[in-house]
């Protein structure tokens, strides 16, 4: 537990949680899951397959990088073969709140071109941690900030958006394949982990390096840093990650991720593949009682990623998911069907309905706009931040707002299965999560975890043992900040970023 | 291909809603090192600022959403290797929906149809399970299908865009091979224990033409026909309603006769009537000479047959 | 030369002419058959849908019976074929499974000792004559007969498949001096294995294929199998009852084409057995040409 505080989140996690989510796991997702017939990896022998060190214990269902789409594929089937109505294709634009409360949503079925609305008596938001902001992203591809932009204009507080994490290590081309993770977890049954190189292609990092840290995601930062700094790497590529070091039958049994490289032309024997980062998953999200998933806004629920409490496993958000869906429901049998807010619906159908026009001469589609947004936070609000760049930022994402959304347009205003509409509404979404992410940024004035700011290069934890909240307010936005919740406090007050223990 | 290369690529562009008819949009690209096909469609809408309608989520083969026909194959677009000329089209046996993107509910229904869900007669006692990866083996293979729908893009025996209408009697138009890979998952996993039998004989699995073109395009490398649709077919092979027990009477023929005796063949598996619908052609090969059999195997060889088909049992 | 020769079910019945043309073939080009007597059903793609484990011991014992002589198997239909070289295949692995398969032979009384080569006749003609040493042989090129290949599914996909097989039988059609009209494309199938349980899909799927033969003016289609061949032939008038249009496109066996350009008659070869008559063929321009080749003998039907 204490390792997870300390590596995991950087003491802005809460131990009870981590503790709740733990047992959850053990005692409801594995039983259920393997119920349903999920297949945990098993030996010849049956002996469940994990890297060495049983106590940290990764399985795998039922290889090395799928186990999440085997995961979700017996739940999706469970969802469909119970003939729960589900709407496919559909956008939910906005959330409809009354008098704090939220009580229904209004949604774009991309299919047909139909806006329409859905009263509810409670609403789960669970549309991840993960949002495609920048030029390369492990989100997919309709991950753009949708979930956190609707809760902050709905009135909800978000919290923790600057802590934002970065995949050291995934695959520099193509570029369609930016998700591709390199993983730095042991390979099973192993201790072996892949190694980092730099231009020069000697090794600069590895999992081995600091043998009491799970995740290393931010250590690789720090060292890439260091490379990047000595010229030896570049943030968008001129690295590399390699398993020339591991056993070829390792390789060959069990990672699902060698089949890309082989499908490139690799040889992993012998070959280093170019990386570069990618812009990962937020820590923070719409700000959780994480005892409930409830947010600020009565009736609204944030389990997993898009709550504030932190990314963990699947598990963690199975964990989450159960409570909210639990809580929902015990709201729901209590309460009566709440009233639409008076003019919100027709607001929201003229902003949704506004976006169905043809572009004009010298605009551009959304996907372009889109494109541009994402620019900008890569040149701005990479892994290296400052209060210069992140004002540049500012700006420039302002330049968008108003000279390119108002000549944004479609290819075309059909109805049917206009894409282009949604990604019309994406670039707004965008545009209005990245200006707050980097308002919250210029916030805190420290770094910590996967926060880094170069005008700021410490840890402090004196005054930043914080988390950072922010709400819609008249003014623009509202501050506030809550204090964390560590059981176990760090040793130091301030320490030095670049080589603290964490 | 070197940097500075280009590809040109024919875009298939259709919007029911408002034209007349397809059209092809051209496209030039500048290739980038490993290329693929989703990096041209992403280009033409970034770059060449075509509004084209096309899927994928995840760019990394998990979704199953970006299948398109590519030169005529149908493959994952994130995961086919971009080639200086291309023509890209939407995959086959769907309705087109927009451009590139085409229906799949037909395949999608037909296998929430079929349950696709374990299920337990057994009680489940806790986790771990007691088994072994040895006793996974049969649905293992499987495991990495994500549901792309390539493969019954393709089949020959999938009726076309009308995909899985119901005919008369309750029984399905062939449901393809995708379908049939989610309910392999399941049926052959160990601890299934439902009776699917009838299920897939109303599923026609009886229609597929052993031809393995699933196997083929397949972008997961899943050996469809010989580990999910070979088994299941001779799970339907006892189904209830006898639609799909040509297996049986196959090898019951060859366990009889050693060589296959297509006439007595002919008529258990379609009965008198349809043999006698089919007279005009059986008087054909007649003539022909085309139905007279050589001579009948030994007693020798009857009995070893006789002999493996027993030395295989179970 | 030196072959167990395994025919099939098929070309001991219903496509007897390609067992005829084959044994023309092989005594011109100095090939010994040995025909593998009772030798059985290869279990087409039916037995292993029921038991995979006798699908592979039937095989098994069709291998032997060729290893048990010291000779190589030649085939000629794509099907048995590709079961035979599948099982070829399982039962030169280090497994469990091929053990268990011997542990089972051995109780049915067949003692399994080698894996003897399995190959279709076209790729024993290439590998062991080649181009070079075939070319002599014909005396007759088809020159101008368009002819439509199509290779069988089971031939260049499956498990049993021999890789380059399709761009084989293209090269032996041209060998033979006739055209290669590409009419296949992947997704075709002839559908034969389902002709007994929806003749109606499977004309379905053969009018795709027969229909594009008619567009592209093929004059004749050949096949490496007789189940293909069945499909297209026997069955060509059902494709054209489900297409409704006439098509009347003849189709050969490959062993048919090539004996044809060796200087074999029609009749000797079975071209008069087809349900699809091959007239248009045989009263190809270049068939009527005059062969002075002294050596040259008109072989009779075999005993």
């Amino acid at each position: 537990m204490a390792i997870r505080a300390r590596y995991g989140s950087s003491y802005l996690n809460d131990p009870d949680y981590i503790r709740r989510a733990c047992r959850f796991t053990e005692d409801v997702f594995f039983p259920e899951m393997e119920q349903r017939g999920l297949y945990i990896r098993r030996d010849d022998r049956g002996e469940l397959v994990t890297s060495h060190d049983r106590k940290a214990g990764n399985v795998w269902a039922p290889n090395q990088g799928f186990s999440g789409t085997m995961i979700m594929e017996l739940l999706r089937k469970e969802v469909l073969a119970r003939r729960v109505p589900l709407l496919h294709e559909t956008m939910v634009t906005a959330l409809l709140v009354r008098d704090g409360t939220v009580c229904g949503v209004t949604a774009l079925d991309i299919v047909a071109g139909e806006f329409f609305v859905i009263r509810a008596k409670a609403v789960i938001i669970a549309t991840g941690p993960g949002n495609y902001l920048a030029t390369r992203s492990t989100a997919t591809r309709e991950q753009c900030g949708n979930g956190f932009a609707m809760a902050y204009r709905a009135g909800a507080d978000m919290q923790d958006l600057e802590m934002q994490w970065f995949h050291a290590s995934d695959i520099a081309a193509p570029k369609s394949w930016m998700r591709l993770h390199l993983y730095p977890n042991p390979m099973p049954v192993t201790d072996q982990s892949i190694w980092l190189h730099g231009a020069d292609r000697r090794m600069f990092f590895h999992l081995g390096m600091n043998p009491k840290v799970k995740q290393p995601y931010y250590l690789q930062l720090r060292y890439l840093y260091d490379e990047v700094r000595k010229g030896n790497a570049d943030w968008h590529g001129g690295f590399y990650g390699g398993y020339t070091h591991i056993e070829p039958e390792i390789m060959e049994n069990y990672s699902y991720q060698t089949q890309f490289f082989k499908h490139l032309g690799f040889d992993i024997t012998k070959d280093l593949i170019p990386c570069a980062i990618t812009w990962h998953m937020t820590f923070g999200g719409i700000r959780t009682d994480n005892r409930t998933m409830a947010t600020t806004l009565e009736g609204l629920y944030a389990p997993g990623g898009c709550g504030s409490h932190g990314v963990g496993s699947i598990t963690y958000v199975s964990y989450d998911g159960t409570l909210a869906a639990d809580q929902a429901c015990e709201r729901a049998r209590h309460i009566a069907m709440p009233a639409l807010p008076e003019d919100g619906v027709q607001r929201e159908q003229e902003r949704v309905q506004r976006r169905l026009q043809q572009r004009a001469a010298q605009g551009l589609l959304p996907a372009q706009v889109k494109k541009r947004v994402r620019a900008v936070m890569t040149d701005r609000m990479g892994y290296v931040k400052s209060e210069a760049r992140m004002a540049a930022a500012l700006d420039e994402l302002a330049e968008i707002r108003d000279r390119l959304l108002p000549a944004m347009g479609l290819g075309s205003t059909s109805r049917n299965w206009n894409y282009d509409w949604s990604e019309a509404l994406d670039a707004e979404d965008m545009l209005d999560v990245c200006e707050l992410t980097i308002r919250m940024s210029m916030q805190r004035k420290e770094s910590r975890g996967y926060f880094f700011r170069e005008d700021y290069p410490y840890i402090d934890n004196r005054q930043w043992l914080k988390h950072t909240v922010a709400r819609r307010a008249a003014s623009g936005v509202e501050f506030e900040f809550t204090p964390a919740a560590p059981i176990f406090r760090p040793e130091n007050e301030i320490d030095d970023f670049l080589t603290a223990e964490y | 291909m070197d940097a500075a290369s280009r590809i040109s690529a024919r875009i298939f562009r259709f919007d029911p809603a408002s034209d007349a008819e397809p059209r092809y949009e051209a496209v030039e690209v500048p290739h980038q090192p490993h290329m693929r096909v989703l990096d041209v469609l992403d280009y033409a809408v970034e770059e060449c600022g075509v509004g084209l309608g096309y899927r994928y989520f995840c760019g990394v083969k998990r979704c199953g959403m970006c299948g398109v026909n590519v030169n005529g194959k149908p493959v994952l677009a994130c995961w086919e290797e971009a080639t200086p000329d291309m023509v890209i089209e939407p995959l086959g046996n769907m309705p087109v929906i927009r451009d590139l993107t085409v229906d799949r509910s037909a395949f999608e229904r037909a296998t929430i149809d079929l349950e696709p869900r374990l299920v337990r007669k057994a009680p489940y006692a806790s986790f771990p399970e007691p088994y072994t990866h040895r006793d996974v083996a049969a649905t293992f293979p499987l495991m990495n299908c994500i549901e792309c729908y390539v493969c019954s893009s393709t089949c020959p025996a999938v009726s076309g865009p009308a995909g899985g209408p119901r005919t008369a009697g309750g029984r399905r138009d062939f449901v393809g091979p995708g379908t049939l890979v989610q309910i392999a998952k399941v049926a052959l996993h160990p601890k299934d224990e439902l009776d699917r039998s009838a299920m897939l004989e109303q599923a026609s699995i009886d229609h597929c033409m052993s031809c393995y073109r699933c196997e083929q395009v397949c972008p997961v490398g899943i050996p469809i026909v010989s580990h999910a649709i070979m088994p299941l077919r001779g799970v339907a092979a006892k189904g209830p309603a006898g639609i799909a027990r040509f297996p049986l009477e196959f090898a019951e023929n060859v366990r009889t006769h050693v060589d296959i005796h297509s006439g007595s063949l002919f008529v258990k598996a379609g009965g008198w009537l349809r043999a006698l619908a089919s007279l005009p052609m059986l008087l054909g090969m007649l003539v022909r000479g085309k139905t007279r059999m050589r001579a009948r195997p030994s007693a020798r060889a009857r009995r070893e047959v006789e002999a493996l088909f027993e030395a295989a049992e179970p | 030369m030196r072959f167990a020769y395994y025919p099939g079910c098929t070309a001991k019945g219903s496509t007897r002419e390609a067992d005829l043309a084959t044994k023309w073939l092989a005594r011109r080009v100095g090939i010994d058959l040995v025909e593998l007597v009772d030798a059985g059903c290869c279990g087409s793609c039916e037995i292993k849908a029921v038991n995979p484990t006798l699908h592979f011991m039937l095989n098994a014992r069709i291998l032997t019976m060729a290893a048990d002589q010291d000779l190589e198997i030649l085939t000629i239909c794509d099907t048995c074929q590709a079961n035979l070289l599948h099982t070829s295949r399982r039962m030169q692995e280090e497994s469990d499974a091929k053990r268990s398969l011997l542990e089972r032979l051995k109780t049915a009384g067949v003692a399994y000792r080698s894996t003897p080569r399995v190959r279709h006749v076209a790729s024993i003609l290439m590998d062991e004559l080649g181009e070079t040493e075939l070319h002599p042989y014909v005396v007759r090129p088809l020159a101008g007969l368009r002819v439509a290949p199509f290779a069988c599914c089971h031939s260049f996909r499956g498990p049993g498949a021999s890789p380059g097989s399709r761009e084989l039988l293209a090269e032996l059609v041209t060998l033979s001096g006739a055209t290669v009209v590409p009419v296949r494309i992947d997704s075709d199938c002839c559908g034969f294995h389902i002709l007994m349980t929806n003749e109606t899909l499977a004309a379905r799927a053969s009018a795709k294929f027969l229909a594009r033969c008619v567009e592209m003016q093929a004059d004749c289609i050949v096949t490496t199998s007789p189940l293909c061949h069945t499909a297209l032939d026997i069955f060509q008038k059902k494709a054209e009852g489900v297409a409704g249009r006439p098509f009347r496109v003849p189709v050969l066996h490959l062993e048919q084409l090539l004996a044809l350009a060796f200087g074999a008659q029609p009749d000797v070869i079975g071209l008069g057995r087809h349900m699809v008559s091959t007239v248009s063929v045989a009263r190809h321009p270049r068939m009527a040409a005059r062969n002075t080749d002294p050596g040259l003998v008109s072989y009779g039907e075999p005993r």
